[in-house]
């Protein structure tokens, strides 16, 4: 390793003086072969990223199918091929007519809506008409359902960026995002379609839930069955209730997931071991003193109870990730919240849930001024019957639900939140 | 000719690591760079101005991934980049020119070398990038000086970069 390149490896570590600052900025200034290290290392992290988020995301397979028409390997491709194109104008044919309408339901935390006139609407309320167009949110807490003219609903979680159409047919191109949908029985020969980057998924009616990133697609079916095509071959499965598929796996095979059957009851925070972007917030490391936390970030988006912009101070973790065991609520399960802030403040828990069977099920709230030390230390420890459900609510109250993620916040004032630890425990005997 | 939501889309994925990357250079943080690259897909999407040409799209994104990254740095009162304005704006233009003179299979057979590290090396990735720990720190959870660790991890970028060039190589040959 030369002097240069330790030089860099210090700067990307933030451990550099004034000193190599200078002597740093001077060589990337002339020095072409430093500047391409300096982007190569970039870039090589990045991916050592995406790869570390896809390997913690991965259970092991359980059963491995063999792909359709595995003699004529040469086939499949070029029927991807066709597929896509075929899908493509498709596409356009249909949606080149007039945009008909969806309604907005079930909106909760930042959701940014872009019509097919290029206009942004940032504050849609429950029950508004949009038109064909993009959605998308930053936020893990955020979530919003679109019901289609046949009663056909999909919700969105956390974070998701999606374009949707319908007219003849109804196509969602979601470019990233954790959905949820309830499809009513479609035509055969204009299935609702589901495009990634990485699949497409043709549904006649059914139930099932879609995560999306832009090298993986994983489905998981509740209710009658899905076909799961993945693009960079074509192969083709038929995904049928409680089986969970996804395009990422071995090249030649294809394969299919089982979720266990047993609902768990408990879980705990880990803002370590998770995939970051799982949490909001900003991530402290731990000290001798104290363990990781979560600090609160600002986060400012139109409330649609409140009907007006709201700014709050909050940490949030998302626990749901479909090939594992979901968490579900019990009658009076309890959530404890470990923290610290400034000042005596209001603190806000919300629960973000779906139904077991897939579908935004509520927020339920839980607010107080939590007793704090001298330091400002606090535990909140709530049962799920004092949580309130927020409007909309789909759901009278939360036993057996599941939980898609947690958040802890502030109102209107930084109180500098930081967040040790989120649990949800059984109810007490 | 306009570029359809469609092509933005397609360009913009297709450049994400790169734009990721070009925030990390400044941020260091993997995560909140990619929230800066999901803004700035959101805001390709929904800006006034329309964009004539991938290059013009792309162009706009280095710059405004740079500018974003900035503001974070001072929306969080975090210490400055190190790297002075005008480096900065010769990075952007290298990721630029690197964005659209190397095509993704250069980004796809990284990712292959990535996957394919020894798993002790792995380890060593993961604690420093995705992880998010300094050299420091990886040197006490694994046991190792610091100067020890910078040393691996040069060793480990070596012998990436030289799996990446083999197996492109091989690929242009097989072509």
């Amino acid at each position: 390793m030369n002097h240069h390149e330790k030089l860099i490896l210090r700067y990307l570590d933030d451990s550099i003086n004034d000193e190599e600052r200078q002597e740093l900025n001077k060589l990337l200034k002339t020095d072409k072969d430093a500047r391409e290290l300096l982007l190569s290392l970039s870039e090589q992290t990045v991916i050592v990223a995406d790869v570390e988020r896809t390997r913690s995301l991965t259970k092991p397979t359980v059963e491995t199918i063999k792909p359709i028409q595995e003699k004529h390997s040469w086939i499949m491709p070029a029927v991807a091929a066709l597929i896509a194109i075929a899908l493509t104008i498709n596409f356009l044919y249909v949606n080149s007519k007039e945009a008909t309408t969806l309604q907005a339901n079930s909106i909760s935390g930042e959701i940014h809506f872009k019509n097919d006139r290029g206009e942004i609407v940032s504050d849609i309320a429950n029950g508004d008409l949009l038109t064909n167009g993009y959605i998308s949110s930053t936020s893990e807490d955020a979530s919003i359902e679109i019901i289609f003219k046949d009663q056909s609903k999909v919700s969105f979680f956390g974070r998701f960026t999606a374009k949707i159409s319908e007219n003849k047919q109804k196509i969602i191109i979601l470019e990233h995002g954790y959905l949820s949908a309830s499809i009513s029985p479609q035509a055969k020969n204009l299935p609702f379609t589901i495009q990634t980057s990485t699949a497409k998924i043709e549904v006649i009616g059914t139930k099932f839930e879609v995560d999306a990133s832009k090298k993986n697609t994983k489905l998981t079916v509740n209710e009658g069955s899905v076909q799961f095509t993945r693009l960079v071959d074509g192969k083709v499965l038929k995904v049928t209730s409680e089986q969970t598929a996804e395009t990422k796996g071995p090249k030649k095979d294809f394969t299919l997931l089982y979720r266990d059957s047993q609902p768990i009851h408990n879980w705990q925070s880990d803002f370590t071991n998770v995939p970051k972007d799982w949490l909001s917030g900003e991530l402290l490391e731990a000290t001798d003193n104290q363990p990781a936390r979560l600090k609160a970030m600002e986060k400012t988006f139109f409330n649609q109870e409140l009907g007006k912009e709201l700014t709050i101070y909050r940490v949030s973790q998302r626990t749901q990730w479909h090939t594992a065991t979901p968490v579900t609520l019990k009658k009076n399960s309890r959530i404890r919240v470990k923290g610290k802030v400034d000042n005596h403040t209001k603190v806000f828990i919300l629960l973000l849930t779906k139904y077991p069977t897939g579908g935004y099920a509520g927020n339920f709230m839980w607010q107080a001024q939590p007793r704090m030390d001298d330091e400002g230390n606090f535990e909140i420890l709530a049962t799920t019957e004092e949580f309130e459900r927020l409007k909309p609510w789909p759901a009278r109250n939360v036993a057996e639900l599941q939980i898609y993620s947690m958040t802890v916040y502030t109102v209107d004032v930084d109180e500098n939140l930081e967040v040790s630890k989120m649990e949800i425990m059984t109810p007490e005997d | 000719m306009k570029l359809s939501d469609e092509d933005i889309l397609s360009v913009l994925m297709k450049a994400r690591e790169r734009i990721s990357a070009s925030v990390w250079l400044i941020l260091k943080d993997t995560q909140i760079s990619e929230d800066i690259f999901q803004n700035i897909t959101l805001k390709a999407l929904t800006k006034d101005a329309s964009f004539n040409s991938e290059g013009h799209l792309l162009s706009w994104s280095f710059v405004s991934a740079k500018r974003e990254a900035i503001d974070w740095l001072r929306k969080h009162k975090r210490e400055n980049t190190g790297l002075d304005e005008e480096v900065l704006n010769i990075l952007e233009n290298d990721w630029l020119t690197r964005a659209q003179s190397k095509n993704n299979q250069h980004i796809e057979t990284l990712r292959d070398c990535i996957e394919s590290v020894p798993e002790n090396s792995r380890q060593l990735l993961k604690l420093r990038y995705f992880d998010g720990h300094s050299c420091g720190e990886v040197g006490k959870l694994i046991g190792l000086g610091l100067d020890a660790v910078y040393k691996r991890l040069s060793r480990l970028h070596k012998n990436i970069k030289k799996c990446m060039e083999c197996k492109l190589e091989k690929n242009s040959g097989a072509s």
